[in-house]
């Protein structure tokens, strides 16, 4: 068991009144130590349910949680919920989309991550005080003897997001969890963002799972790809393969869909048709039929599982478009 | 690009918000929301207008609308000084420019209908017809509608739903089905997609860009997403902290950007290619945007500028036009720094 991470067969679905939805439908990856996952995906393709789900954060119910999540060869889906918030926020950790929601505005930036160590260390509130100085100025926020003792408020969108990259580095986590950090930023913080957490990945060596919709964001900072479609991985692969050569449908789809700042030709966008499945009313076959033009018959009938074309490439369809062929293999 | 007629003519505009305080709301301040800005928009073109979060791209759109009240400066849309019309007057040019706004959530009335939403701008202003615009009955207004409809790709026996049926790329559709109802000859969008998913992006972009070309529309598109603007303008306005800095083609643009903060823009959007992107540099830019309610002195950019020198400290830099069609409003470049 060498991976850090291995999520296996991870299922995730909520009871609600008007039915049973499926967000994630058995995921199953592994992250090796000191690597940056890119997880990708549209609004509602269960990307950020399927780490809250690792991390013991979906209230069950509604929730409906099975599947198995390996970490240090313990699996976090049997802990019991003292021993997984020893890992949480310690070993793991995670930091969120929202930086304006996510921080109490009535503690002080110092207070709130001073929670994170209170709990899992020993350290008393001298030492605690200066390990968070010293975390202010690693990710990159000036003055941090003076931010220390500021509020949320006080902070602008891209420090904010800054204060929450320290709290979630605060216990020198192995894997961070960074759920959409930069989508709430302009383009120039994010790349201030993008850049810092590199920065540290490097000198720190912990592992990331950088959740997103952005395939620009991801294509300068992760190591591999995983592309969710209604709670499904579809494809994976290391970013370069991915990006140079797509294989599903639907990451082709999003990649042509996507203008380039450095394109010459003004051409018409590849627009992928249609809208991703209800997942309520969950489609019986591949969830992608519907909007996919390589469609066969089977793939109306039985989801295809994820199967790999090669060592670190794996795809989930039936259709193998490099060959061409769109009729029963 | 220069030879067409010019259809928007915006001259030094400038929309402060005024900032009151204590009991009297005595003025203490004012946002400097947009801060005397000057282009043209020519017919049947797209001029984008990018720039981070509070540099009043927004603010600008609805100014020349008169959706807010210009503090001063002039708006001249075909002919007409939009600054200085009022009541009537305005309500009719009015049929002539229309709005598409960010939100599909929050701009559509969840209480009506969408046939209610989209011949609702008909009721109000009439129909175009060749003698002008006129009132005409419900049963031409509904055939409007479901021509609309199909316009924007939406199945036209859905006139009787509310917009909670709609998913968000639907419901920007019937956004621009409204706007389009007076056949209007300008339209001013306001990031149409930055609510919507990337596969539905490239949709509602496509459709703009099809209608366009259908009925010759002028647009002014304001986005945050440089790639998509470079996909769908002409031409191009980079606004900084309510000034713009850098307005040109929008191969220029992107080939030979002339402001630092056009070039740590460029270089601040991720391309979506491992191999580019490993080797590209960046120009990362430090510190946050300033108030606009205190900008800096001088050059509204000096305080996150790599290159300052001490002149940009002191004065405000002209926005002049160095090149044919290329304006840029930087010191650096005045004095053939850079």
């Amino acid at each position: 068991m060498d991976a850090l991470l291995r999520v296996e067969n991870l299922q995730t679905h909520f009871r609600t009144e008007e039915g049973l939805v499926h967000a994630v439908n058995g995921i199953s990856y592994a992250l090796e130590k000191g690597e940056i996952l890119g997880i990708v995906g549209e609004s509602g393709s269960g990307k950020s349910v399927s780490v809250l789900s690792l991390m013991g954060l979906i209230p069950q119910p509604p929730g409906v949680i099975s599947g198995q999540a390996f970490f240090e060869g313990k699996d976090l889906m049997q802990l019991p919920p003292e021993e997984l918030r020893k890992i949480r926020g310690n070993k793991i950790s995670m930091i969120f989309q929202d930086p304006m929601t996510s921080l109490n505005p009535v503690l002080t930036i110092g207070e709130q991550i001073y929670e994170t160590l209170e709990e899992h260390t020993d350290m008393n509130e001298a030492e605690a005080r200066e390990r968070i100085i010293e975390l202010l100025a690693l990710v990159g926020i000036p003055m941090p003897e003076e931010r220390v003792g500021q509020y949320p408020h006080q902070f602008s969108g891209g420090m904010r997001q800054r204060a929450m990259i320290a709290m979630g580095l605060a216990c020198d986590p192995q894997l961070l969890i960074a759920d959409e950090p930069t989508t709430a930023l302009d383009v120039t913080i994010q790349a201030q963002i993008v850049d810092l957490v590199k920065g540290l990945q490097d000198e720190i060596g912990m592992a990331v799972i950088w959740i997103t919709h952005d395939l620009g964001v991801v294509a300068g900072l992760v190591n591999r790809v995983a592309v969710m479609y209604a709670g499904h991985i579809v494809e994976t692969a290391p970013v370069k393969i991915l990006y140079k050569n797509p294989r599903h449908p639907y990451t082709i789809g999003l990649l042509g869909s996507l203008p380039r700042l450095d394109e010459d030709t003004h051409q018409e966008l590849v627009s992928i048709k249609g809208m991703p499945p209800d997942l309520i009313d969950y489609p019986s076959g591949c969830p992608f039929t519907a909007r996919c033009t390589y469609v066969i018959d089977k793939c109306w009938q039985e989801n295809p599982k994820l199967s790999s074309l090669s060592e670190e490439h794996a795809i989930a369809c039936w259709v193998d478009i490099k060959k061409g062929n769109s009729h029963d293999q | 690009m220069t030879n067409k007629a010019t259809l928007l003519r915006v001259r030094e505009l400038k929309k402060y918000f005024p900032m009151t305080a204590g009991l009297l709301k005595r003025q203490v301040g004012a946002v400097k929301a947009v801060d005397g800005i000057s282009f043209d928009i020519y017919q049947g073109e797209t001029l984008g207008l990018v720039g981070e979060s509070g540099c009043g791209k927004s603010t600008t759109g609805r100014t020349i609308l008169q959706l807010e009240e210009p503090t001063s400066g002039e708006i001249d849309f075909n002919g007409a000084s939009l600054n200085i019309l009022k009541g009537n007057a305005l309500r009719k040019k009015r049929r002539e420019m229309q709005m598409i706004y960010q939100d599909p959530y929050a701009s559509l009335n969840p209480r009506m209908t969408i046939g209610q939403i989209i011949s609702e701008p008909m009721l109000i202003h009439g129909m175009k017809t060749n003698e002008g615009y006129q009132k005409v009955s419900a049963t031409e207004r509904l055939k409007r509608v479901y021509e609309l409809l199909e316009l924007v790709g939406l199945n036209p026996a859905f006139v009787n739903r509310f917009p909670h049926e709609f998913s968000g790329g639907q419901r920007q559709r019937i956004g621009i089905a409204r706007a389009l109802a007076l056949e209007p000859s300008f339209i001013v969008c306001d990031e149409p997609i930055a609510a919507l998913d990337v596969s539905i992006q490239a949709q509602v972009v496509n459709l703009l860009e099809d209608l366009q070309k259908q009925l010759g529309l002028t647009y002014l598109f304001i986005a945050h997403d440089l790639s998509m603007v470079r996909h769908i303008s002409d031409r191009i306005a980079v606004m900084y902290l309510g000034k713009i800095v850098e307005l040109t083609s929008r191969n220029a643009l992107y080939k030979y950007p002339k402001h630092p903060y056009t070039k740590a823009l460029l270089s601040a959007v991720p391309i979506p290619d491992p191999e580019v992107e490993e080797t590209r540099e960046r120009v990362i830019l430090k510190g946050d945007v300033p108030s606009p309610a205190n900008p800096p002195k001088g050059c509204n950019f000096c305080t996150r500028c790599p290159l300052a020198e001490e002149i940009c400290f002191e004065a405000d830099p002209a926005f002049q036009e160095v090149e044919a069609g290329h304006w840029v409003a930087c010191h650096l470049y005045e004095q053939g720094i850079l």
